[in-house]
């Protein structure tokens, strides 16, 4: 059980901070879903690693696993209404993960956008960093928490499809709740949160299924709207 | 035999009723009695129940006001409580009424109890906090009966969702300011950043502007009995939630913020009625109807102290009646013309003469005109806000009157009074451009005759409409009793 805590020591520093910031950016960037959904999950895996150093371990824990548990809800939706249409991956011209174009046939924004958009919320959040102070949360929290928000606000305002919508709210909460965990310790807060993230995730599931059926060309996560 | 608590009855009963309803959710009339005999008895509950001692119901001792303990935190239910939730179930039990003969989707009836449900939970608990994530849960079960598994655009229930995702971080950051405000009572930063992360919160929930894109959205694509359920029930949950955080926030009543209030209400009050007359379909209409009637309420939230509170109060009642109403009739309209662009419902006025006139008359019960619900508080709401308005007036600040006041704000007197007519007179617009299209000559032959059950609850909330506006001292007394306990 020792070993457990020093390993989770170890782990909950620098790297899983830069795991947080990489995950996130790559929600934004990236067109394929499954990318998408592989980052939200290291997001919260690195997440409750990194609050095991503030709140209890098995908060932290039980944290972590309600948000892959919302990934596996999104994850299995997306996988249904693929198998249910017959899309197929290979069938695209391009990888999704890498569309350079300014816009995509279904009207996404393109890589090159979604970078220029991104250094600009980099930009922005290190000059605003320097006037943020949260007492009793550790600073590099407060980093993490202002990356997930602006990346997240940005794919929210960027883009209408339900999963990613779904990926950008998800990050905005869980950036938040890097912030407010510390803050308050309540078990029935934690346990309320962690339906609420949930409920979410099986909205989300429930407008990508509905969204799927009414007739959109792209596959989910691809832009439709 | 250890009587029940009221806690128990008054979140378990709608959960119950949740599950044997989804189990019967096909048959429509089974599912509307089992929702309206539940909402009903606990609506009468909640008005008959004393707090302070246990009483016999059906031969069961039932200790109402008994707190029960939840992970260690006490629920209990206040006297303020106990009007809010009566309200509540009797606004649920007339969109039942209302659901039983115009069907809003099977999931209606079960999703919307297990709502209730949490509603109940919401006003019991002690913690903001707790109230907040409460209130986001059921926004996720209201995503279901929103769309109602109708394939289409997703754009309403997405952005209500998001939207009411998107307040909770604002909101729990108040709920920690406010709190840190009792152990540092010196540091006013505290205050501000909570009232900011309040503004912020409730201004994405009560759809204050600029973020009420969510509510056209919905109108238009939602059942109406469902939009008319989250914008009446919803949102009078969201004001409990608003007011119990406003009552224990140190200098939430001084004047500057007061005056946000207001501002934003005015904002909201002449968008909406300017947008409303412009649409091209009647969900959309009601949308920014509601919207600009929503801005009515914050103007007279703005007031301050109890008098407020009781105008606020009273215009919700109001608007519940008008909404239920407009809902009513959008829904047999929706149901027998299968549009409600105006472009296509040439003729509907004449086969659906009953729906047409409480479509009308719901509409301009929001827009405040004389004789329907929504005139006297739209009435006192607009004469409190004029006379706010009248010392930065050019005429009195010629008259000297205005001694003493910062110069250049007289945009204000000349923003107030466009407001005021705009959010009213759009409305009638965009109501007499439907009524136009309805009247149409060429009356469509493909429209069924109109539906004699829907049409009987259609005319018993005109009535009522007609009557609140006549009588609108009828609901003053309980409505001034919850806003004295609130404040």
């Amino acid at each position: 059980m020792q070993n457990l805590a020093s390993v989770l020591n170890l782990l909950a520093g620098a790297p899983t901070l830069f795991g947080v910031l990489l995950a996130s950016g790559t929600i934004f960037l990236t067109s394929d879903w499954r990318l998408s959904l592989t980052a939200l999950l290291v997001q919260y895996v690195c997440i409750g690693l990194l609050l095991t150093r503030s709140i209890q371990g098995e908060i932290a824990i039980l944290k972590a696993l309600t948000g892959v548990l919302a990934v596996l809800i999104l994850y299995i939706t997306v996988r249904r209404v693929q198998e249910e249409r017959g899309f197929l991956p290979e069938q695209a011209e391009f990888p999704a993960a890498v569309r350079w174009g300014v816009a995509d046939p279904h009207g996404s924004l393109g890589l090159v956008l979604r970078l220029l958009a991104s250094v600009l919320v980099v930009l922005a959040l290190v000059q605003g960093f320097k006037s943020v102070h949260f007492p009793r949360v550790p600073a590099h929290f407060v980093f993490a928490a202002l990356w997930m928000g602006g990346f997240g606000g940005l794919g929210l305002v960027l883009s209408g499809d339900p999963l990613r919508v779904a990926t950008a709210i998800l990050t905005i909460l869980a950036g938040f709740d890097l912030l407010y965990a510390p803050l308050e310790p309540s078990l029935a807060l934690v346990g309320l949160w962690s339906a609420m993230t949930l409920g979410a995730a099986l909205a989300f599931s429930y407008l990508i299924v509905v969204d799927s059926g009414s007739g959109s060309r792209s596959a989910p996560g691809e832009e439709g709207d | 035999m250890t009587p029940l608590p009221g806690a128990a009855l008054l979140v378990g009963l709608p959960l119950l009723a949740a599950g044997v309803t989804y189990l019967v959710r096909r048959f429509s009339f089974v599912a509307a009695l089992l929702s309206m005999g539940t909402t009903g008895m606990l609506a009468l509950l909640c008005l008959y129940l004393p707090l302070d001692r246990s009483a016999y119901v059906l031969g069961r001792e039932i200790a109402f006001g008994r707190p029960v303990v939840v992970a260690g935190r006490m629920l209990a239910l206040t006297a303020a409580g106990q009007t809010w939730l009566a309200f509540v179930f009797i606004l649920s039990t007339v969109l039942y009424l209302c659901a039983w003969r115009i069907s809003p989707g099977r999931s209606f009836f079960p999703f919307s109890l297990a709502m209730l449900s949490l509603y109940a939970l919401t006003v019991l608990v002690p913690t903001f906090s707790w109230a907040v994530l409460l209130l986001t849960i059921s926004a996720a079960l209201m995503v279901l009966i929103l769309q109602a598994g109708q394939a289409g655009s997703i754009r309403g229930a997405q952005r209500y969702l998001v939207i009411a995702l998107l307040a909770v971080p604002f909101l729990l950051a108040a709920a920690w300011f406010r709190d840190q405000t009792a152990f540092y009572p010196e540091n006013e930063d505290l205050v501000r950043c909570a009232l900011l992360a309040a503004g912020v919160g409730f201004g994405l929930w009560l759809a204050s502007f600029p973020f009420s894109t969510w509510i056209p959205a919905m109108t238009a694509e939602a059942p109406p009995v469902v939009a008319a359920f989250a914008l009446t029930v919803g949102q009078t949950m969201v004001l409990f939630v608003g007011l119990s955080f406003w009552r224990d926030l140190p200098s939430a009543s001084e004047a500057s913020v007061l005056s946000v209030i207001r501002l934003a209400g005015l904002v909201m009050g002449c968008a909406g009625g300017v947008m409303a007359a412009v649409q091209h379909d009647v969900g959309r209409l009601m949308g920014y109807a509601a919207l600009s009637d929503l801005g009515y309420l914050l103007m007279a939230l703005g007031l301050g102290g109890s008098q407020g509170a009781t105008l606020a109060l009273l215009h919700g009642v109001n608007r519940a009646v008008a909404l239920t109403l407009f809902a009513a009739a959008l829904s047999i309209v929706r149901q027998r013309a299968a549009t409600d662009q105006f472009s296509k419902l040439h003729g509907v006025g004449r086969r659906l003469p009953i729906a047409t006139v409480g479509l009308m008359l719901g509409g301009m019960a929001l827009a405040g005109f004389p004789g329907t619900a929504g005139f006297p508080t739209h009435w006192a709401i607009s004469r409190a806000t004029w006379n706010w308005v009248q010392v930065l007036s050019p005429f009195a600040q010629a008259g000297g009157s205005g001694e003493g006041l910062a110069t250049g704000q007289e945009w204000m007197w000349w923003f107030t009074g466009f407001a005021l007519a705009a959010s009213s007179a759009g409305i009638i617009i965009g109501m007499l451009r439907g009524l136009s299209a309805m009247m149409g000559s060429a009356p469509a032959q493909d429209k069924r005759r109109q539906p004699i059950a829907a049409s009987l609850i259609v005319l018993a909330l005109v009535a009522l409409t007609i009557t609140l506006g006549l009588y609108p001292q009828w609901f003053l007394e309980p409505v001034q009793k919850a806003a004295q306990i609130l404040f």
